[in-house]
């Protein structure tokens, strides 16, 4: 009669295809990821079926919250301190160096541009800086000159208007009207995709 | 696994590994899949998409006398109210206005589906009001988009309508 040996029990676990998959998702999402910017200002966008991607790059984006405060954004590095070389020149003043540099990290701003030294001098408290938004009114329309010089600095550039869906329309209004009176006809509305239905 | 202290455990890894070398894989496992819910933390899957707007380009004074006249029949005028309704009349601002509920998908797309039959060459203006929200607005253009409503502007309201709309604010109170 044979008898089994008892024999220690090894468990040897092929971890190999497994260690194999993670490093191959690793890679994809290392490739595939562009990272998220920061949001000068929290908008949730209105839903809509329109299924055009929106282009990343060469873009100007106007933000409005909730509240009809205005924000603006523009992409590049190199574009935005040429953008606040204009400003600098269009109202007399005068950024450091490092006042740029720090200009180049913002992905958006909301304040006058009387206000912006004090906001670009601190770079650590940049991101907390309490932004009231940038002034539209009749009077000053400093939103005008940031559309007007950055289609200076880039003449391909784009806009995209990034609005809350609950803003009331006024305040949308008026920076539509802005953009008609710079002779932007075309521009585009930002809106999250909302699963279609098919019922063909 | 490298508890197994006896000479006999010894003697089938050895079997098992041929070389009785054992690299220790865990630490980079976890590495891998630290980095993995990293990245999928990190990445943006949902990217906005455009809505493109074209506005008619300002008419100058000298386009005064040449401006196209349209007929009235053919016009429609949304007026969004608030966040799900839209008010609407066709032709002359001299009956009431009519609602029309967005939020009820089926009927609204009844409702364009009809006058798009009633009418040839239909003329949409979109007139939002002060204080309706971003998002009906949003919503009703979509919609014309959707319905080939091709020739639609966003226009400001004028006076008659905004009569209209206090005489629609009446009626419901009352």
């Amino acid at each position: 009669m044979a008898i089994e040996k008892a024999r220690p029990r090894i468990v040897k676990l092929d971890m190999n295809p497994m260690v194999d998959m993670a490093f191959l998702l690793v890679t994809f999402f290392m490739l595939s990821t562009s990272f998220r910017l920061e949001e000068p200002t929290e908008v949730v966008l209105p839903p809509a079926t329109a299924d055009v991607p929106m282009p990343e790059t060469s873009v100007m984006t106007i933000y409005i919250n909730r509240q009809g405060q205005i924000f603006f954004g523009i992409d590049g590095k190199f574009s935005k301190k040429a953008l606040l070389n204009h400003i600098g020149q269009r109202y007399q003043l005068e950024f450091t160096s490092e006042q740029v540099e720090n200009f180049a990290l913002l992905s958006g701003f909301g304040v006058s541009v009387a206000e912006l030294p004090k906001l670009l001098s601190d770079k650590e408290r940049m991101r907390v800086y309490p932004m009231k938004g940038i002034p539209v009114d009749s009077l000053s329309n400093e939103l005008s000159d940031w559309i007007v010089y950055s289609r200076v600095v880039n003449p391909a550039i784009r806009v995209a208007v990034k609005a809350d869906k609950g803003t009331e329309y006024k305040y949308i209004r008026r920076v539509i009207n802005t953009l008609l009176e710079n002779k932007i006809l075309r521009f585009n509305l930002l809106t999250e995709k909302l699963p279609s239905k098919n019922k063909q | 696994m490298k508890q197994t202290t006896s000479k006999k455990a010894e003697r089938w890894r050895k079997k098992l590994t041929g070389s009785g070398v054992d690299l220790d894989m865990n630490p980079m496992v976890d590495m891998a899949f630290l980095l993995l819910t990293f990245f999928m933390l990190t990445t943006t899957l949902t990217r906005p998409f455009a809505l493109e707007l074209i506005m008619p380009a300002e008419e100058d004074a000298t386009a005064d006398q040449e401006k196209p006249a349209i007929k009235a029949s053919r016009v429609l005028v949304l007026i969004p109210y608030r966040s799900d309704t839209v008010l609407y009349y066709q032709g002359l601002p001299d009956t009431d206005l009519k609602v029309l509920h967005m939020a009820n998908a089926v009927a609204a797309e009844d409702f364009f589906e009809r006058f798009k039959s009633s009418v040839s060459d239909p003329v949409v203006f979109v007139k939002p009001t002060d204080d309706a929200p971003y998002e009906i607005v949003v919503t009703t253009i979509d919609q014309l988009n959707n319905q080939e409503l091709n020739r639609y502007a966003l226009d400001q309201l004028n006076e008659a309508e905004v009569h209209l709309i206090r005489r629609y604010e009446g009626t419901r109170r009352s």
